[in-house]
């Protein structure tokens, strides 16, 4: 116990208004004299009152309280962590109290003295940063605070000193990685990527049991912080690449440290299944996060702008789940959201308070959609890389099929770089087996582009019902037939109404377009016809073919619709991709 | 080995053509919409393939000897013949592609003819017969025949198109380089390179390393691999599929040869 004077008072040039006002005298006399100010102007005054004799009446009888305004330390927290200290002196006694605060391991191991020095009576505060404590250890810490009597004060007998303990759990929360799950509202829609490692036709549907995003954890290592002690943060944005996942140098795909998409159908809230690290960084090795120490208060996952839940009660490398109150996708589009969450632990019954520095936050990408119509096995699934030109082209623009369409074959036909066949309307990409019953789209060379941007009909087809298909806009093809007259069009690529050919012909063989319904609707990213009352003759009106009447369409694409051919022949083709 | 791997491919086509056949007859009619699809013989109709079939079977197309003034290969796709054989693209000196050239070598002149078919399927322009014999026995060509920009032909069991994507003066017609890629086909009877693909009978679905893929290519010839139920990965030793999970796991191997000749060859095992 520590019993120290105030020897300053003893010789001190303090007048006495100063001593009253930091407590460190009783109230004074009528007859002390303070000196006047100014008088011996350079020459100390000389004392006028005996400071070193206590009134004869005070006994020093010293207690004190600790308050913890927050129970739970975050180890890696660099907010100050609070602690009101209070002392008081029942016997009267007013100086400065020698005050001791020290905080140990649960078994009495001194880790770290937070005060060691008198302080006056009333509230102290008292403050540590967790982050800065390199020594500091997770789970329950004793803070142990004595007070002890002036040296110049008389003490009663058995009163010399008091203390108080608190317990302080220290805890490193983190999570390690989420999962993206179903949720309410919709669920999880499935994705692929089309060229694992740039291998072509290496195909690699995401699995929905996949860690969506999650921390870079070299083998070894504490799972929370790095070896140096700094936390371990979440991929800063989503995978960029729209062909392959990561991979290493053997081809295998990296199963953390990485964000990857999600597709949802429109309005999902989706679940959030986080799983919570085991172990954090400590001076020369690993320690276990604090969360199994007993007595610790219940401790939740908190998401941002969704209410905390019971059921989201946290254990060391447990997993919790949270499920979104709002949907990231309400429309067809493509969603790079800030997920930000922390912890609270229960500081009494009903009652959760946040604790301090246990932020994390994820970029997760999100991909808006209306289901799939491509299929259920690679390569007919739904392509990161198309899915993401889709969404992104619709940005939020459509939440139903008719708008989704209307707006892919605007993308098609304006945005992708795309030109008619002039000379000879051959397609490059698109083959069709058992007459036009079947369609083969050759997907992955037309994302690269790899047999040029000219393309025709049946490709513009392939193309547009496979980027519709791949968002739930259903779409199928539908092959006009034989060998019939234009009306002057604006074929894809081309500046002015006409032939689509060089050769002035006004004529198709044959013509590709999609419909949902069998050839009652139309959509064609091929070309845009003549919208006004005239379609045979100018002038033009540009009107992209978005979801026209299957009559209408015929009407303004050939003069002789109506007189046997055009006819829609093929009308409900399935077009597989590869 | 060949005949094989082509069924396998084959199936999941053959039952998606049944699919889809039905939705196409069952389609309403209207006045633009046509009870009985009339648009096959239509076709048949403006592509007659009257034209006898030669009887000299070629061993394949040599695509070393095959070359455009100007142009170099920039990509290639490679499928199994039926499924349209090879697919190159031609660029110039600024990456720009001019001309796609498909091959399909196959095992007889009727294949070879159905694989024609395929392409000219995919022309939305009436083509005349070629006016250059030497070009095919059956061969389609643009601009009256000339080929300026498109020949699709066949020639005994080798089908084969060329196909000019942008013009340039200086780049010569489809015909010009329908006649050179003629020049690159040797006569002799089609040998499919040999291949096969061996996996472990068993293999575990959640190994970390994946599970070796044995191909065994006599010829020594290039292959790509892909694979069903998993995917492919390289290991210390070879080629590696690891799979995604429980379930089925097929690797194919596709194998060209020198003279375009493709064979697709395939192993199944099962991932628990």
């Amino acid at each position: 116990m520590h019993r120290t004077f105030l020897p300053f008072l003893a010789t001190a040039r303090f007048s006495i208004p100063l001593l009253l006002a930091l407590g460190a005298l009783p109230a004074c006399s009528s007859d002390m004299e303070h000196p006047a100010e100014g008088s011996d102007a350079g020459l100390p005054p000389p004392p006028t009152v005996d400071l070193g004799s206590p009134p004869a009446a005070v006994a020093c009888t010293p207690s004190v309280t600790v308050r913890l305004p927050l129970a739970v330390a975050e180890l890696r927290s660099s907010a100050p962590f609070q602690i009101e200290v209070t002392i008081a002196d029942s016997g009267g006694a007013t100086e400065p109290h020698p005050l001791k605060a020290v905080l140990s391991t649960a078994d009495g191991a001194p880790l770290k003295t937070l005060v060691d020095a008198p302080r006056p009576l009333g509230p102290v505060a008292l403050e540590f940063t967790p982050a800065a404590e390199k020594e500091l250890l997770t789970g329950a810490l004793q803070l142990k605070v004595e007070v002890g009597c002036p040296a110049s004060t008389p003490t009663s007998t058995d009163s010399t000193h008091a203390t108080a303990t608190a317990t302080i759990y220290a805890v490193r929360l983190g999570a390690t990685q989420l999962l993206v799950k179903d949720g309410e509202g919709g669920g999880r829609v499935p994705l692929m990527y089309h060229a694992l490692n740039r291998r072509a036709a290496n195909y690699f549907p995401i699995p929905a049991t996949l860690p969506t995003s999650s921390l870079d954890i070299p083998d070894g290592e504490p799972e929370l912080d790095k070896p140096d002690g700094t936390p371990r943060a979440f991929p800063a944005m989503p995978w960029a690449d729209l062909a392959t996942p990561p991979v290493d140098a053997q081809g295998a795909v990296i199963e953390t440290g990485n964000t990857l998409p999600v597709s949802l159908l429109l309005g999902t809230r989706p679940a959030l299944a986080f799983t919570l690290g085991k172990s954090a960084q400590r001076p020369g090795g690993t320690q276990s996060t604090g969360l199994a120490a007993k007595g610790l208060p219940a401790i939740r996952l908190v998401v941002d702008g969704t209410p905390g839940s019971d059921s989201a009660l946290v254990t060391e490398g447990g997993q919790v789940t949270v499920q979104l109150a709002t949907s990231p996708v309400p429309a067809i589009d493509r969603v790079d959201q800030l997920v930000t969450w922390h912890f609270e632990y229960a500081e009494s019954a009903g009652k959760f308070a946040k604790i301090a520095g246990s932020e994390q936050s994820v970029t997760l990408r999100f991909y808006g959609v209306l289901g799939n119509d491509q299929g259920m096995a690679a390569p007919d699934l739904p392509w990161v890389a198309v899915v993401d030109d889709a969404t992104a082209k619709i940005a939020g623009g459509a939440s139903d099929a008719l708008k989704a369409r209307a707006l892919l074959v605007q993308h098609i036909y304006e945005d992708l770089g795309l030109s008619y066949d002039r000379r000879a309307g051959a397609s490059r990409y698109t083959q069709y087996q058992g007459e036009w019953v079947v369609g083969s789209f050759a997907l992955s060379d037309f994302l690269k582009r790899s047999r040029g941007s000219v393309v025709n009909c049946s490709d513009c087809a392939s193309i547009l019902t496979t980027y519709a298909n791949m968002v739930g806009a259903k779409l199928h093809y539908a092959i006009i037939g034989w060998n019939f007259k234009l009306n002057p069009i604006l074929g894809i690529g081309a500046t002015m109404f006409g032939s689509p050919f060089t050769s002035g012909r006004l004529q198709f063989s044959y013509h590709a377009v999609t419909t949902p319904d069998e050839a009652m609707t139309i959509n064609d990213a091929t070309l845009a016809v003549d919208g006004d009352s005239d379609p045979k003759s100018a002038p033009y009106t540009k009107q992209l073919v978005q979801n026209l009447t299957g009559d209408d369409y015929l009407t303004r694409l050939s003069p002789t619709f109506g007189t046997g051919t055009p006819v829609y022949q093929y009308n409900d083709q399935i077009t597989h991709v590869r | 080995m060949f005949a094989d791997g082509r069924l396998c491919a084959a199936l999941p086509l053959a039952a998606s053509l049944l699919l889809a056949g039905g939705q196409a007859m069952a389609a309403p009619g209207s006045d633009s919409h046509a009870a009985t699809p009339t648009l096959a013989s239509e076709f048949h109709a403006a592509y007659p393939a009257t034209a006898r079939s030669s009887s000299v079977l070629l061993a394949g197309v040599d695509l070393k000897r095959f070359a455009v003034p100007g142009l170099k290969e920039s990509a290639r796709s490679e499928q199994a013949a039926a499924d349209g054989g090879l697919v190159l693209s031609l660029s110039d000196a600024a990456g720009m592609v001019r001309a796609l050239i498909h091959v399909a070598v196959l095992p007889d002149a009727a294949a070879a003819r159905r694989a024609m078919d395929v392409e000219l399927h995919g022309v939305s322009t009436q083509l005349a017969s070629a006016t250059d014999a030497g070009l095919g026995d059956l061969a389609w060509a643009d601009d009256d025949g000339k080929g300026t920009a498109l020949v699709i032909a066949t020639q005994a069991n080798v089908a084969y198109s060329v196909n000019i994507v942008v013009p340039s003066a200086n780049l010569p017609t489809a015909a010009a380089i329908a006649a050179l890629l003629r020049r690159s086909m040797p006569v002799g009877a089609p040998a499919f390179p040999a291949a096969s693909v061996a996996l472990p009978a068993a293999i575990d679905a959640n190994a970390k390393g994946g599970a070796p893929v044995q191909v065994s290519v006599p010829g020594g010839h290039a292959y790509h691999l892909r694979a069903e139920g998993g995917y492919i990965a390289r290991g210390p030793t070879g080629p590696t599929v690891r799979p995604l999970g429980p379930g089925a796991v097929t690797v194919y191997a596709t194998v060209v040869d020198e003279l375009a000749r493709v064979t697709v060859t395939s192993a199944t095992t099962l991932a628990k």
